[in-house]
């Protein structure tokens, strides 16, 4: 996309975050009903920052660009609400790999491209670069990636699931459930707004929508990346939200004589928590630079497996200049902080991820 | 199911192997033999076992009180809605009740004045209260708060010496504990204005005291306001920091007010991250009337009664870190021994087992280092200080590995390790943020390093 087109996307969502969706978050203590959520999305849709069944400029849509695009939106959005952009992301991810195959559903939907328990270790690059699998891995795959539960925390008013299942044969196989039974988790740990819900696939298929093997290896390694991203770019964003308020507290309390922000030990807060920002800045728009055939998702789940703890220790760096008030939920900082410590686990923590990115270099993926 | 001795854990020989330690120190010299010890131990009878006999004792029954009654009780409450100023949840207040009864809230006198078996009297008094600390806080943090606050607002009286005060008010609370009738103190010396201000001595140096006595006809009139309160809602007894009328710091007085007192307010507790059990009161004082007879430890008293009370609290600060982190690694260590992947527990891939290592490594040194402070006996502002922040840095990172260790199900409520974090994450924040801390170590410091400047 040329540059002014890609500005103007950009000022777009900037003016929906500040327009629409910051006025609805103002207490973090209240999270978005869901109704707000359900309004929030249809505005995004109609926007068009949540892609459709009508392909436009929305997230993750025109993968042959380079992905700055979405990073940027995403980044944005988060730095408003996490779990707004998390929904976001979901959804779109959901459509354009829905898009992708060639199959058709009606509404929006939902992509669970992660496992029953991470991302299947070491043996999940193995698999992606095309090593023959030995019994362990194959089992691993299989249980990760089979058809048991999915933990998934997203917008849960989806209609249509999309999965990847591993087959017995080491195989993966596209898949979309549109009647998939969901167990709710109430008060998960972070994302106050969305929900947390194990769902079962289930094992139906649309008969033609499986594709070819290979064609579904590189869209599962497409999708993994994608994904990994989205949510190194939610987290980058609420962790600027975090350093943003953190340093405007820091420049009116008083203690010890002086604004805090005088105080090297705050001064030290800050800078933790801006380096962490930094670096995470940085790599992400390294990786942004590239379209996703260009990515590569050894390189990404690096990234992910640095950027998640750095980010979760900026945040609570940030919430620490606020002392007391850091932990009280109408502040905000105590969200941020619970919201980076679920996008830090979800799909793959960071020691899972660096079991992948050793295997995946070992086997010159 | 099948035996799960039949086989090792991946990556390690059987324990019947003659390679294991467990087999092969057997062809030890029999004198040598019982110096290196290679048997499966409960870790927590490993501990409880260094400890003095008393101690040993004292530690069973509190872990035996929090697992009956704190533990089947702590995820309901964690998520009741936030309950209005003074108003318990239902079960919070039977575990008050039964802790008051167990003598959980008089155990800062010995009997027959208060619950403490006199025979501890030997050992200083922060260490049971440490071991209570860690006990609790391993099975909830928010009823932790709720039933150890309100040692902190007795601390005062007790180190003011002020025999009236305890007579009067101090004992007699004690005993209706003891009937099961909660009557819990609150500790303030926060207010808007003053947090880490009332915690060290150079910005106290330099504030504005918010909460005033004026002198009256009999007593004081106190007026201002405290914030983050812990238990300030519904405690019957709030010891009060506040300066003399047009004074500075320096004339910090420690009043014993009564809750009921006429302008005493409790306007709103704060929503927080966790230790939802305990409240965080704002209180509001408007000219509330304190006698005489209730200052404790005398006009001006007050700095150093609040530092003496923070110099011997922040040791079962610091356990309750231990704590956390012991309960993020006992949740971590039963994960990885039920969870099936790839067609075996978690805890046969070795990364797993790596950070299994890591957790009981930080959980011990973070003990040793409360263990060792609590058995001062006389608590120093820099050992205490430091395994404050030491051990609730610790807290936390223990918590990441835990739940890096989960993964995606880490952030299920059930799985109790994100409330765990929750939870640990205030250790860092009170009785003196962590970098305060720090600095109160180097404050004890101060004048060894102007030796070492003087080049003495
Ligand atoms: C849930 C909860 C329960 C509590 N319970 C009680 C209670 O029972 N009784 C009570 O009296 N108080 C209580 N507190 C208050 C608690 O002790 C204070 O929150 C804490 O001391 C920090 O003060 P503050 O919140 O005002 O933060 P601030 O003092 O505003 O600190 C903000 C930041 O500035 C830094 N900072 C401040 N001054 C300096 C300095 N001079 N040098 C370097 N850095 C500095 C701090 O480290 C922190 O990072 C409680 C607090 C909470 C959150």
């Amino acid at each position: 996309m040329d540059s002014p087109d890609q500005d103007a996307v950009l000022a777009e969502v900037d003016r929906f975050a500040t327009r629409w969706l910051e006025p609805r978050c103002v207490r973090p203590e209240l999270p978005l009903t869901s109704r707000d959520l359900d309004a929030t999305l249809v505005e995004a849709r109609t926007l068009g920052i949540v892609a459709t069944a009508d392909p436009g400029l929305g997230l993750w849509e025109d993968l042959d660009d380079t992905l700055s695009r979405s990073l940027r939106v995403l980044v944005r959005i988060a730095r408003a609400n996490a779990g707004v952009a998390l929904a976001f992301h979901l959804e779109s991810l959901a459509r354009v790999l829905l898009r992708r195959l060639g199959f058709e559903a009606e509404g929006p939907g939902l992509a669970a491209v992660f496992g029953r328990y991470g991302i299947g270790r070491s043996a999940l690059a193995r698999f992606l670069a095309g090593v023959q699998l030995d019994e362990d891995d194959r089992a691993l795959l299989l249980d990760v990636f089979g058809a048991s539960d999915r933990l998934v925390t997203g917008h849960d008013g989806f209609s249509w699931l999309l999965w990847p299942a591993m087959e017995d044969r080491g195989t993966v196989r596209w898949c979309l459930t549109t009647t998939p039974t969901i167990r709710r988790h109430p008060h998960a740990h972070g994302f106050d707004e969305l929900a947390t819900f194990s769902v079962r696939p289930g094992m139906r298929r649309m008969g033609t929508d499986c594709t070819e093997e290979t064609a579904n290896r590189a869209l599962f390694a497409e999708a993994l990346t994608l994904h990994a991203l989205g949510l190194v770019a939610i987290a980058l964003g609420s962790a600027q939200r975090a350093h943003g308020l953190a340093r405007s507290f820091a420049a009116t309390r008083r203690q010890g004589g002086k604004t805090i922000d005088g105080h090297p030990a705050v001064q030290l807060l800050l800078a933790s928590s801006r380096g962490a920002i930094t670096s995470v800045e940085g790599s992400l728009e390294a990786l942004g630079q590239r379209s996703i055939r260009g990515a590569s998702i050894g390189r990404v789940f690096s990234v992910r497996a640095e950027a998640h703890p750095l980010l979760c220790r900026g945040a609570n760096d940030a919430l620490q200049v606020f002392g007391g008030m850091g932990y009280m939920r109408d502040v905000g900082l105590e969200k941020v902080v619970r919201d980076l410590n679920h996008l830090r686990v979800l799909s793959g923590s960071p020691p899972e991820l660096a079991l992948f990115v050793s295997a995946w270099e070992m086997h010159g993926g | 199911m099948a035996d799960p001795f039949a086989r090792p854990l991946q990556g390690h020989v059987h324990p019947s192997s003659v390679l294991s330690p467990r087999k092969a120190f057997a062809r030890l010299a029999s004198l040598v033999r019982p110096m290196v010890r290679y048997e499966p131990q409960d870790p927590w009878e490993l501990d409880t076992s260094r400890l003095p006999r008393l101690l040993a004792a004292h530690r069973r029954k509190l872990r035996a009180f929090a697992e009956s009654w704190l533990a089947p009780r702590a995820l309901d409450i964690d998520v009741a809605p936030h309950a209005p100023p003074g108003k318990l949840h239902p079960a919070s207040r039977e575990v008050l009740r039964a802790a008051g009864r167990a003598g959980h809230l008089s155990d800062l006198l010995p009997r027959p004045l208060g619950s403490l078996d006199p025979r501890l009297l030997r050992f200083p008094l922060a260490f049971p209260q440490a071991l209570k600390a860690e006990e609790f806080a391993r099975v909830d943090g928010g009823l932790m708060l709720l039933l150890c606050a309100t040692g902190l607002g007795v601390a005062p009286a007790l180190l003011a010496g002020n025999l009236g005060a305890l007579r009067r008010t101090v004992i007699p609370a004690f005993r209706a504990c003891e009937r099961g009738e909660p009557h819990l103190f609150a500790f303030a010396i926060t207010e808007p204005a003053a947090g880490s201000d009332a915690e060290e001595s150079h910005g106290a140096s330099l504030l504005r005291p918010g909460v005033v006595a004026k002198a009256c006809q009999g007593g004081f009139r106190l007026t201002g306001r405290k914030c983050y309160i812990s238990g300030g809602d519904i405690a019957k007894h709030v010891v009060v920091f506040a300066a003399l009328e047009g004074e500075g710091m320096e004339s910090w007085t420690a009043f014993l007010v009564p809750a009921g007192a006429e302008g005493f307010r409790v306007p709103r507790t704060e929503l927080k991250m966790g230790m939802r059990a305990s409240g965080a009161a704002e209180i509001e004082l408007d000219g509330v009337f304190v006698p005489e007879r209730d200052v404790l430890g005398g006009l001006r008293a007050g700095w150093a009664l609040n530092r003496a009370v923070l110099n011997v609290s922040r040791i079962p600060v610091a356990a309750m870190g231990v704590g956390f982190a012991r309960a993020a690694l006992e949740e971590a260590t039963a994960f990885a021994c039920r969870f099936r992947l790839g067609g075996k527990p978690l805890v046969d891939y070795q990364d797993v087992q790596l950070t299994l290592a890591q957790m009981m490594a930080e959980t011990n040194a973070a003990r040793a280092l409360v263990w060792q402070a609590a058995a001062s006996p006389q608590a120093r502002q820099g050992e205490a200080a430091a395994a404050k922040f030491h051990t609730t840095d610790t807290a936390r990172r223990v918590c990441e590995l835990a739940m890096d260790l989960l993964g995606n199900h880490a952030v299920l409520h059930e799985g109790r390790v994100e409330k765990v974090f929750r939870d640990a994450r205030l250790t860092q924040i009170f009785e003196g943020t962590n970098q305060i801390n720090r600095l109160a170590v180097i404050e004890e410091e101060q004048e060894r390093l102007l030796g070492l400047l003087a080049g003495r």
